[in-house]
Protein backbone atom coordinates (compact mmCIF):
# COMPACT_ATOMS: atom_id res chain seq x y z
CA UNK A 1 0.00 0.00 0.00
CA UNK A 2 1.38 3.53 -0.77
CA UNK A 3 1.40 6.30 1.68
CA UNK A 4 -1.00 7.96 -0.29
CA UNK A 5 -3.64 4.78 0.03
CA UNK A 6 -3.08 4.54 3.70
CA UNK A 7 -3.35 8.13 4.06
CA UNK A 8 -6.92 7.50 1.95
CA UNK A 9 -7.53 4.75 4.31
CA UNK A 10 -7.02 6.26 7.35
CA UNK A 11 -9.27 9.17 6.23
CA UNK A 12 -12.28 6.87 4.90
CA UNK A 13 -12.04 4.89 8.26
CA UNK A 14 -10.91 7.74 11.02
CA UNK A 15 -12.68 11.16 9.95
CA UNK A 16 -15.47 10.51 11.39
CA UNK A 17 -14.42 9.29 14.64
CA UNK A 18 -12.04 12.05 15.01
CA UNK A 19 -14.82 14.64 14.77
CA UNK A 20 -16.71 12.41 17.37
CA UNK A 21 -13.67 12.54 19.68
CA UNK A 22 -13.75 16.46 19.14
CA UNK A 23 -17.51 16.90 19.80
CA UNK A 24 -17.35 15.18 22.78
CA UNK A 25 -14.10 16.95 24.11
CA UNK A 26 -16.96 19.74 23.81
CA UNK A 27 -16.38 21.72 20.54
CA UNK A 28 -19.06 23.38 18.61
CA UNK A 29 -19.57 21.41 15.45
CA UNK A 30 -18.07 23.77 13.16
CA UNK A 31 -14.82 23.79 15.15
CA UNK A 32 -14.89 19.64 15.13
CA UNK A 33 -14.78 19.81 11.49
CA UNK A 34 -12.41 22.91 11.14
CA UNK A 35 -10.13 21.08 13.46
CA UNK A 36 -10.40 17.86 12.14
CA UNK A 37 -9.39 19.21 8.31
CA UNK A 38 -6.85 21.10 9.75
CA UNK A 39 -5.37 18.23 11.61
CA UNK A 40 -5.86 15.65 8.01
CA UNK A 41 -4.03 18.42 5.71
CA UNK A 42 -1.27 18.72 8.88
CA UNK A 43 -1.12 14.28 8.25
CA UNK A 44 -0.92 14.75 4.37
CA UNK A 45 1.88 17.13 4.44
CA UNK A 46 3.91 14.51 7.28
CA UNK A 47 2.34 11.42 6.49
CA UNK A 48 5.87 9.34 5.93
CA UNK A 49 7.01 10.94 9.45
CA UNK A 50 3.97 9.97 11.45
CA UNK A 51 4.16 6.21 13.36
CA UNK A 52 0.62 6.65 14.85
CA UNK A 53 -1.81 8.40 12.43
CA UNK A 54 -5.00 7.98 14.71
CA UNK A 55 -3.16 9.32 17.97
CA UNK A 56 -1.22 11.68 16.43
CA UNK A 57 -4.29 13.16 14.81
CA UNK A 58 -6.07 13.89 18.08
CA UNK A 59 -2.73 15.33 19.57
CA UNK A 60 -3.15 17.89 16.29
CA UNK A 61 -6.47 18.40 16.26
CA UNK A 62 -6.79 18.71 20.18
CA UNK A 63 -4.31 21.85 19.64
CA UNK A 64 -5.86 23.44 17.15
CA UNK A 65 -8.78 23.70 19.26
CA UNK A 66 -6.54 24.87 22.42
CA UNK A 67 -4.75 27.53 20.24
CA UNK A 68 -7.97 29.04 19.05
CA UNK A 69 -8.86 32.07 21.20
CA UNK A 70 -12.05 32.41 21.12
CA UNK A 71 -13.28 28.88 20.64
CA UNK A 72 -12.82 28.20 24.21
CA UNK A 73 -15.09 30.96 25.22
CA UNK A 74 -17.75 29.04 22.86
CA UNK A 75 -17.00 26.14 25.22
CA UNK A 76 -18.10 27.85 27.91
CA UNK A 77 -21.58 28.84 27.01
CA UNK A 78 -22.35 24.80 27.28
CA UNK A 79 -25.85 25.72 26.54
CA UNK A 80 -25.57 27.39 23.45
CA UNK A 81 -22.51 25.17 22.12
CA UNK A 82 -25.30 22.42 22.84
CA UNK A 83 -27.89 23.76 21.23
CA UNK A 84 -25.55 24.49 17.99
CA UNK A 85 -24.08 21.52 18.40
CA UNK A 86 -27.32 19.48 18.29
CA UNK A 87 -28.57 21.71 15.10
CA UNK A 88 -25.50 20.95 13.09
CA UNK A 89 -26.32 17.40 14.13
CA UNK A 90 -29.57 17.03 13.35
CA UNK A 91 -31.07 15.93 16.30
CA UNK A 92 -33.70 14.27 15.79
CA UNK A 93 -30.72 11.48 14.93
CA UNK A 94 -29.89 11.39 18.58
CA UNK A 95 -31.89 9.44 20.92
CA UNK A 96 -32.85 11.30 24.38
CA UNK A 97 -30.29 8.86 26.23
CA UNK A 98 -27.30 9.86 24.09
CA UNK A 99 -28.63 13.89 24.36
CA UNK A 100 -28.03 13.48 27.92
CA UNK A 101 -24.76 11.50 28.21
CA UNK A 102 -23.29 13.80 25.91
CA UNK A 103 -24.45 17.11 27.72
CA UNK A 104 -22.81 15.19 30.93
CA UNK A 105 -19.41 14.31 29.33
CA UNK A 106 -19.39 17.93 27.98
CA UNK A 107 -19.65 19.53 31.63
CA UNK A 108 -16.41 17.57 32.42
CA UNK A 109 -13.20 19.43 33.32
CA UNK A 110 -11.15 19.95 30.44
CA UNK A 111 -8.52 17.36 31.14
CA UNK A 112 -11.38 14.86 32.48
CA UNK A 113 -13.53 15.51 29.46
CA UNK A 114 -10.66 14.40 26.52
CA UNK A 115 -9.58 11.44 28.46
CA UNK A 116 -13.23 10.23 28.71
CA UNK A 117 -13.87 11.66 24.76
CA UNK A 118 -10.55 9.11 24.23
CA UNK A 119 -12.10 6.51 26.04
CA UNK A 120 -15.03 6.62 24.14
CA UNK A 121 -12.87 6.69 20.75
CA UNK A 122 -11.30 3.53 21.45
CA UNK A 123 -7.80 4.18 23.47
CA UNK A 124 -6.49 2.80 25.92
CA UNK A 125 -5.17 4.55 28.94
CA UNK A 126 -1.38 4.03 27.91
CA UNK A 127 -2.53 5.64 24.44
CA UNK A 128 -3.98 8.54 26.01
CA UNK A 129 -1.34 9.36 28.25
CA UNK A 130 0.43 9.56 24.85
CA UNK A 131 -2.08 11.80 23.12
CA UNK A 132 -2.06 13.77 25.95
CA UNK A 133 1.63 13.65 27.22
CA UNK A 134 0.64 12.34 30.98
CA UNK A 135 1.39 9.47 32.86
CA UNK A 136 -0.93 6.33 32.38
CA UNK A 137 -1.42 6.43 36.41
CA UNK A 138 -2.87 10.01 35.49
CA UNK A 139 -5.26 8.88 33.06
CA UNK A 140 -6.48 6.22 35.36
CA UNK A 141 -6.75 8.88 38.16
CA UNK A 142 -8.62 11.30 36.02
CA UNK A 143 -11.06 8.40 34.33
CA UNK A 144 -11.50 7.20 38.11
CA UNK A 145 -13.03 10.72 38.51
CA UNK A 146 -14.71 11.08 35.52
CA UNK A 147 -16.76 8.15 35.97
CA UNK A 148 -17.93 9.26 39.16
CA UNK A 149 -18.72 12.34 38.06
CA UNK A 150 -20.52 11.35 35.43
CA UNK A 151 -22.53 8.88 37.14
CA UNK A 152 -23.79 11.72 39.64
CA UNK A 153 -25.09 13.93 36.20
CA UNK A 154 -26.68 10.86 34.92
CA UNK A 155 -28.03 9.19 38.10
CA UNK A 156 -31.29 11.71 37.75
CA UNK A 157 -32.04 10.43 34.50
CA UNK A 158 -30.96 6.69 35.02
CA UNK A 159 -31.43 5.13 37.68
CA UNK A 160 -29.65 2.05 37.25
CA UNK A 161 -26.38 4.23 37.73
CA UNK A 162 -28.13 4.68 41.89
CA UNK A 163 -26.91 1.37 42.72
CA UNK A 164 -23.57 1.92 44.34
CA UNK A 165 -24.84 4.51 46.11
CA UNK A 166 -27.43 2.82 48.11
CA UNK A 167 -25.17 0.61 49.75
CA UNK B 1 -23.02 -9.78 39.39
CA UNK B 2 -21.59 -6.73 42.30
CA UNK B 3 -24.19 -3.33 42.05
CA UNK B 4 -20.82 -1.61 41.25
CA UNK B 5 -20.14 -4.14 38.40
CA UNK B 6 -23.73 -3.37 37.19
CA UNK B 7 -22.96 0.24 37.40
CA UNK B 8 -19.67 -0.06 35.54
CA UNK B 9 -21.90 -1.96 32.80
CA UNK B 10 -24.52 0.52 32.65
CA UNK B 11 -22.21 3.42 32.41
CA UNK B 12 -20.15 1.47 29.82
CA UNK B 13 -23.67 0.79 28.07
CA UNK B 14 -24.14 4.48 27.85
CA UNK B 15 -21.55 5.75 26.61
CA UNK B 16 -20.87 2.62 23.87
CA UNK B 17 -24.19 3.93 22.82
CA UNK B 18 -24.17 7.53 22.48
CA UNK B 19 -20.78 7.33 21.21
CA UNK B 20 -21.90 4.98 18.19
CA UNK B 21 -24.95 7.24 17.88
CA UNK B 22 -23.23 10.72 17.65
CA UNK B 23 -21.02 8.90 15.19
CA UNK B 24 -23.54 7.79 12.42
CA UNK B 25 -24.90 11.31 13.24
CA UNK B 26 -21.64 12.84 11.92
CA UNK B 27 -21.78 10.53 8.69
CA UNK B 28 -25.49 11.96 8.29
CA UNK B 29 -24.04 15.53 8.78
CA UNK B 30 -20.93 15.13 6.65
CA UNK B 31 -22.94 13.49 3.50
CA UNK B 32 -25.23 16.60 3.81
CA UNK B 33 -22.07 18.99 3.73
CA UNK B 34 -20.91 16.78 0.84
CA UNK B 35 -23.88 16.97 -1.16
CA UNK B 36 -24.70 20.93 -0.86
CA UNK B 37 -20.89 21.68 -1.76
CA UNK B 38 -21.71 19.08 -4.88
CA UNK B 39 -24.39 20.77 -5.61
CA UNK B 40 -22.29 24.25 -5.61
CA UNK B 41 -19.65 22.68 -7.81
CA UNK B 42 -22.65 21.54 -10.55
CA UNK B 43 -23.48 25.08 -10.99
CA UNK B 44 -22.40 26.66 -14.10
CA UNK B 45 -18.99 28.52 -13.08
CA UNK B 46 -18.91 26.55 -10.05
CA UNK B 47 -20.26 29.45 -7.54
CA UNK B 48 -19.12 30.01 -3.94
CA UNK B 49 -19.93 33.12 -2.87
CA UNK B 50 -18.24 35.02 -0.10
CA UNK B 51 -19.84 38.25 1.03
CA UNK B 52 -17.03 41.56 1.00
CA UNK B 53 -18.31 42.34 4.53
CA UNK B 54 -16.81 39.78 6.84
CA UNK B 55 -19.12 40.22 9.03
CA UNK B 56 -22.00 38.64 6.37
CA UNK B 57 -19.79 35.80 5.19
CA UNK B 58 -22.07 32.87 6.09
CA UNK B 59 -25.25 33.76 4.80
CA UNK B 60 -23.76 34.69 1.37
CA UNK B 61 -22.07 31.39 1.56
CA UNK B 62 -25.16 29.86 2.34
CA UNK B 63 -26.96 31.21 -0.57
CA UNK B 64 -24.27 30.31 -2.65
CA UNK B 65 -24.90 26.43 -1.64
CA UNK B 66 -28.70 26.85 -2.11
CA UNK B 67 -28.09 28.24 -5.51
CA UNK B 68 -26.09 25.50 -6.32
CA UNK B 69 -28.17 23.10 -4.96
CA UNK B 70 -31.29 24.15 -6.87
CA UNK B 71 -29.81 24.33 -10.43
CA UNK B 72 -28.09 21.22 -9.74
CA UNK B 73 -31.77 19.61 -8.35
CA UNK B 74 -30.09 18.24 -4.88
CA UNK B 75 -31.78 18.96 -1.64
CA UNK B 76 -30.48 22.33 -0.32
CA UNK B 77 -29.52 21.95 3.72
CA UNK B 78 -29.15 24.55 6.28
CA UNK B 79 -25.00 22.36 6.57
CA UNK B 80 -23.43 25.03 3.83
CA UNK B 81 -23.53 28.11 5.98
CA UNK B 82 -20.49 28.20 8.22
CA UNK B 83 -16.96 29.05 7.61
CA UNK B 84 -15.24 25.50 7.04
CA UNK B 85 -17.75 24.20 4.49
CA UNK B 86 -15.29 27.31 2.20
CA UNK B 87 -12.45 24.46 2.48
CA UNK B 88 -15.02 21.55 2.05
CA UNK B 89 -15.65 22.78 -1.02
CA UNK B 90 -12.42 24.08 -2.15
CA UNK B 91 -11.19 20.13 -1.41
CA UNK B 92 -14.33 19.04 -3.38
CA UNK B 93 -12.89 20.48 -6.38
CA UNK B 94 -9.29 20.17 -6.93
CA UNK B 95 -8.94 20.66 -10.25
CA UNK B 96 -12.35 22.43 -11.41
CA UNK B 97 -12.57 26.31 -11.51
CA UNK B 98 -13.88 27.94 -9.10
CA UNK B 99 -15.25 31.17 -8.89
CA UNK B 100 -14.76 32.46 -5.50
CA UNK B 101 -17.41 35.68 -5.53
CA UNK B 102 -16.93 38.70 -3.59
CA UNK B 103 -20.62 39.98 -2.98
CA UNK B 104 -21.97 43.55 -2.30
CA UNK B 105 -26.03 43.15 -2.08
CA UNK B 106 -27.01 40.75 -4.87
CA UNK B 107 -24.21 41.33 -7.72
CA UNK B 108 -20.40 39.96 -7.09
CA UNK B 109 -18.09 42.42 -8.17
CA UNK B 110 -14.73 40.43 -7.62
CA UNK B 111 -14.13 37.01 -9.18
CA UNK B 112 -11.17 34.47 -8.74
CA UNK B 113 -10.40 31.75 -10.52
CA UNK B 114 -8.32 28.99 -9.24
CA UNK B 115 -8.55 27.18 -12.47
CA UNK B 116 -6.40 29.92 -13.98
CA UNK B 117 -4.99 31.37 -10.84
CA UNK B 118 -5.88 34.96 -11.85
CA UNK B 119 -7.87 37.56 -9.79
CA UNK B 120 -10.47 39.13 -11.65
CA UNK B 121 -12.72 42.12 -11.26
CA UNK B 122 -16.16 41.55 -12.93
CA UNK B 123 -17.15 44.04 -13.87
CA UNK B 124 -14.39 46.82 -13.17
CA UNK B 125 -15.82 48.74 -10.08
CA UNK B 126 -14.65 50.92 -7.50
CA UNK B 127 -16.26 49.42 -5.18
CA UNK B 128 -13.87 46.76 -4.52
CA UNK B 129 -11.74 47.46 -1.27
CA UNK B 130 -8.15 46.59 -0.44
CA UNK B 131 -10.19 44.19 1.77
CA UNK B 132 -11.99 42.60 -0.87
CA UNK B 133 -8.61 41.70 -2.76
CA UNK B 134 -7.04 40.33 0.65
CA UNK B 135 -10.43 38.15 1.00
CA UNK B 136 -9.94 37.20 -2.81
CA UNK B 137 -6.54 36.13 -2.49
CA UNK B 138 -6.88 34.14 0.61
CA UNK B 139 -9.36 32.05 -1.04
CA UNK B 140 -6.98 31.66 -3.69
CA UNK B 141 -4.33 30.57 -1.73
CA UNK B 142 -6.19 28.35 0.21
CA UNK B 143 -7.53 26.48 -2.79
CA UNK B 144 -3.84 25.95 -4.32
CA UNK B 145 -2.48 25.19 -0.87
CA UNK B 146 -4.89 22.27 -0.21
CA UNK B 147 -5.37 20.86 -3.90
CA UNK B 148 -2.75 18.05 -2.94
CA UNK B 149 -5.17 17.46 0.33
CA UNK B 150 -8.26 17.54 -1.96
CA UNK B 151 -7.53 15.09 -4.27
CA UNK B 152 -6.75 12.44 -1.70
CA UNK B 153 -9.84 13.27 0.23
CA UNK B 154 -11.71 12.90 -2.92
CA UNK B 155 -10.28 9.51 -3.70
CA UNK B 156 -11.07 8.34 0.04
CA UNK B 157 -14.87 9.01 -0.44
CA UNK B 158 -14.58 11.73 1.97
CA UNK B 159 -15.29 14.67 -0.52
CA UNK B 160 -16.13 13.14 -3.75
CA UNK B 161 -17.42 14.46 -7.36
CA UNK B 162 -15.74 14.46 -10.64
CA UNK B 163 -14.68 18.35 -11.86
CA UNK B 164 -14.55 19.92 -14.90
CA UNK B 165 -11.13 20.58 -16.02
CA UNK B 166 -9.35 23.90 -15.03
CA UNK B 167 -10.45 27.26 -17.02
CA UNK B 168 -13.90 25.51 -18.36
CA UNK B 169 -15.95 25.10 -14.92
CA UNK B 170 -19.54 24.88 -15.82
CA UNK B 171 -22.14 21.96 -15.07
CA UNK B 172 -19.73 18.89 -14.21
CA UNK B 173 -20.86 15.00 -14.11
CA UNK B 174 -21.94 12.71 -12.18
CA UNK B 175 -21.89 13.46 -8.55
Amino acid sequence: MTDEEAYAEICRRDFGRLCRFLCFRGASWEDALDAAQEAYLQLHKKFAEVVKPEAWLRTTALRELRNCQGRERKEADGINAMGQFAHRFHIDHLSDATQLVLKAVRRLPQQQREIMALVIDGFTPKEIGEILNISPNAVSGSLYQARLRLRRLLAPDFPDLNQGERQ
Amino acid sequence: MTDTDQVTETLDGLLARAGEEVLAAIGIAVADISVVCAGAVATAGAIVGSSSDPQDQHPALSDAGRTGAEHSGRRPTASIDFWPATQIFLRLAPTATIYVDVYDGAEPILVIDTGTTEVQISPPTEQITPSDLALAEAFLAAAIEYRAAIEVLCKAGIARGECAPPGEGGPVGAW
